[in-house]
């Protein structure tokens, strides 16, 4: 699921791969929400190998992506494609976040 | 007195029985013999030649030679006579004769003059012995001598005749010579084992012995020039006996030039068949719905058969055909190929298989040539109707194992390319999972005796005896087959029950295998099952709680997946009522929300979704 996070230049950059179902997605939450907490506010998700999320996932990249909006920071999801591009054009997330 | 009258009696009695001797000597010598005198009067003559003359003796005895052989004849002795009393030497001449009411005849004359003891001509002895049937004979044999001289020298092949024990040339037409660039006086020094390169074992010795004229079979071999070229050749071996000897013959042919044309053909034959293999379509294919396996195998190169499988767009139906042109070879293999484009251009139009043969047939006659048409069997599986139509082209036979037919199937239909307005007539057979059917060309069905117990109910079993018979030698055609198990019309029912969340962790991969499976839209189908399931197992919660999962694929129209869980439900039908009536409104209005999106992608991902009145149970259908 979480197969890198690194830190650059105050941005959290988190690559992800593989099916996300409700649980990985809370083991990401879990995760995200310990970097907002030391103060980070701008994460680069690379969704390019992931083949699999459903809503528990796309509420958890909302929910990070909220908290870092309230600190003066974003969400950027990198690498959409496949299901995962269809998933958030279907749910309009692809208007929500910034996508490289 | 009475002493020299004794003797005189004695010598007279010898000198007669010495007359008679002669006489006797002279009647005994088959041809006529005669004696004259220098002026050419008869003094002796032989019994022969008195029969020959038609006289007695003493009738021919004083008579001159002019009296008794025609004026020609006697002319031709006296001649001869006058030449042989001057020379004094005896002479033999072969005449030519054509006597008065007789056919022409050869005679040898011999003519000698009688010596007294001072060497005077006395007289002529001649002699004339009939010679026609030698003569003839030796006219015979010259003429003969004369045809096989020619035979040898103007034959357009080469002839060479060898020693049977070690090959050394003996003699050779200057054909051979020329063809191998030699001379005349080369002849000896050549040795046929050295001069041809096709065999190194002796040639001669390969020919049987026991045989008064022995040939091998014509072959083609290959020899070299004086200059070091390599001549390819047609060569036949001959073993000649003749008057307790034998020989070798070799007769040999130029075909260089037709060698290098033909591989240049096969050369563009070879390609024309891989182009064909190319144009095939794949082998062994295992579609969801029905598995296709084919058989190929041309007679030569390029095949006159073909066949192909073509899908509709949405691949619930399969149109299939077989072909048979007549004939093998390129022109058979271009016609094959323009039958298929025809078949290939009427697959998508929406009409009866019995109307595209019909199509087909009055296009294709412009594309065969006077002698030339085609056996065709086609076919369309519907998977939707679950039925199978076939109409025949010709090909009047083809093999299935299903409810309806079973073993060999005979269907009559005309030929294609022959007539504009044949009717072509098509059969429907419902088909159910697990049918088998087998069309083929008569390259293989040829072969099927009645002795060939084929199990057309084992698919492998079949194909192998096919494929076999296809491959096999004793062949006389191409053969080709298109082959078809039905597996796809599964009224596939699968459930599934997790008593807990955990449980259902470890069967969620089983139900993502099938339902990808089962649709192209694999993905939203899994995200709709486990939205569904986590909110079961996610709303009112409580321990034990249970969730069954049934998915159900109808044929291949649709699946239908129901997820109900052990607890109080909810008002689902309203909420689906609102989501829908909402739409892209909703999705905006909850787009910073972490939650809310479960059932709107359940009902994104299905063409129709509801709860049962308690809301525990939610059906999800998809069209497949």
């Amino acid at each position: 699921m979480l197969k890198e996070m690194t830190v650059d230049n105050g941005r959290i950059l988190v690559a992800l791969d593989g099916r996300i179902y409700v649980e990985e997605a809370a083991l990401l939450r879990e995760k995200l929400l310990e970097y907002i907490s030391k103060g980070y506010a701008n994460f680069i998700i690379d969704v390019s190998r992931v083949s699999y999320i459903d809503s528990s996932g796309l509420g958890v990249l909302v929910a990070i992506h909220k908290r870092a909006i309230q600190n003066s920071g974003a969400v950027t999801i990198k690498g959409l494609q496949g299901m995962v591009k269809e998933l958030f054009e279907l749910t309009r997330l692809n208007k929500v976040f910034d996508v490289e | 007195m009475e002493q020299s009258s004794l003797r005189n009696s004695q010598q007279h009695k010898t000198i007669l029985q010495k007359n008679l001797q002669l006489i006797a000597l002279l009647d005994s010598i088959p041809f006529d013999v005669w004696q004259t005198d220098n002026e050419g009067i008869f003094v002796a003559v032989n019994k022969s030649c008195a029969e020959h003359c038609g006289l007695s003796i003493d009738r021919i005895i004083g008579k001159a030679l002019s009296d008794i052989f025609p004026e020609s004849l006697s002319n031709t002795f006296l001649m001869n006579a006058s030449k042989v009393k001057k020379t004094k030497q005896p002479e033999t001449l072969e005449l030519e004769l054509a006597l008065d009411g007789h056919e022409l005849c050869w005679v040898s004359y011999f003519i000698g003059p009688i010596l007294d003891k001072t060497g005077n001509v006395i007289g002529i002895t001649g002699m004339i012995r009939d010679i026609t049937e030698r003569k003839l004979a030796q006219e015979a044999l010259k003429d003969r001598e004369q045809l096989y001289h020619c035979l040898m020298t103007q034959s357009s092949d080469g002839i060479a005749i060898a020693d049977d024990g070690n090959g050394t040339l003996l003699e050779a037409n200057n054909r051979f010579l020329t063809m191998l660039g030699y001379a005349k006086r080369d002849i000896h020094e050549l040795n046929i084992v050295n001069l041809c390169l096709g065999k190194r074992d002796l040639l001669y010795r390969t020919v049987p012995q026991s045989e008064a004229h022995t040939h091998l079979p014509p072959e083609i071999n290959r020899m070299m020039r004086k200059n070091g070229e390599i001549l390819d050749v047609e060569l036949v071996t001959s073993l000649i006996h003749y008057n307790n000897k034998q020989v070798v013959m070799l007769n040999i042919r130029d075909i260089t030039r037709k060698k290098r044309i033909q591989e240049s053909l096969n050369q563009n034959v070879m390609l024309a068949g891989n182009v064909q293999r190319e144009l095939l379509p794949q082998n062994n294919v295992k579609h969801r719905l029905v598995e296709i396996n084919t058989i190929f195998e041309p007679y030569n190169m390029v095949s006159g058969d073909f066949y192909d499988y073509i899908w509709n767009n949405e691949e619930t139906k399969l149109f299939g055909f077989v072909i048979d042109v007549t004939g093998h070879g390129l022109a058979t293999a271009l016609e094959t190929t323009t039958i298929k484009v025809l078949f290939d251009e009427m697959a998508h139009k929406d009409m009866s298989i019995a109307e595209k043969l019909f199509w087909i047939n009055k296009q294709s006659i412009r594309y065969f040539s006077d002698t030339s048409f085609a056996g065709v069997i086609c076919f369309e599986l519907d998977f939707n109707k679950r039925t199978m139509t076939y109409a025949s082209g010709g090909i009047h036979y083809f093999m299935a194992s299903s409810q309806e037919l079973n073993g060999i199937i005979k269907v009559p239909g005309s030929l294609v390319g022959v007539c504009t307005e044949a009717d072509f007539e098509q059969y429907t057979v419902p088909i159910q999972n697990g049918d088998l059917f087998y069309f083929m060309s008569d390259g293989i069905y040829d072969q099927i005796t009645e002795k060939d117990q084929i199990n057309v109910a084992s698919f492998e079993t079949t194909l192998n005896s096919l494929r076999g018979l296809a491959q096999s030698e004793k062949r006389w055609d191409d053969a080709s087959a298109v082959c078809l198990r039905i597996n796809g019309l599964k009224h596939y029912l699968q459930k599934y029950h997790a008593s807990s969340f955990e449980e259902y962790k470890l069967i969620r991969p089983r139900i993502s295998q099938l339902l990808h499976e089962l649709s192209v839209n694999g993905d939203l189908l899994e995200i709709a099952v486990n939205e569904a399931v986590n909110n079961a197992f996610t709303h009112n919660y409580f321990a034990g709680k249970e969730v069954n999962i049934k998915i159900d694929a109808i044929g291949v129209e649709k699946v239908v997946i129901r997820i109900k869980d052990s607890g109080v439900g909810f008002p689902g039908n309203n909420e689906l009522a609102r989501l829908i009536s909402r739409g892209d409104s909703y999705l905006q209005d909850i787009s910073m929300q972490e939650s809310g999106r479960g059932i709107m992608l359940m009902i994104m991902a299905t063409d129709y979704i509801t709860y049962n009145n308690q809301g525990n149970e939610v059906m999800l259908v998809k069209k497949l």
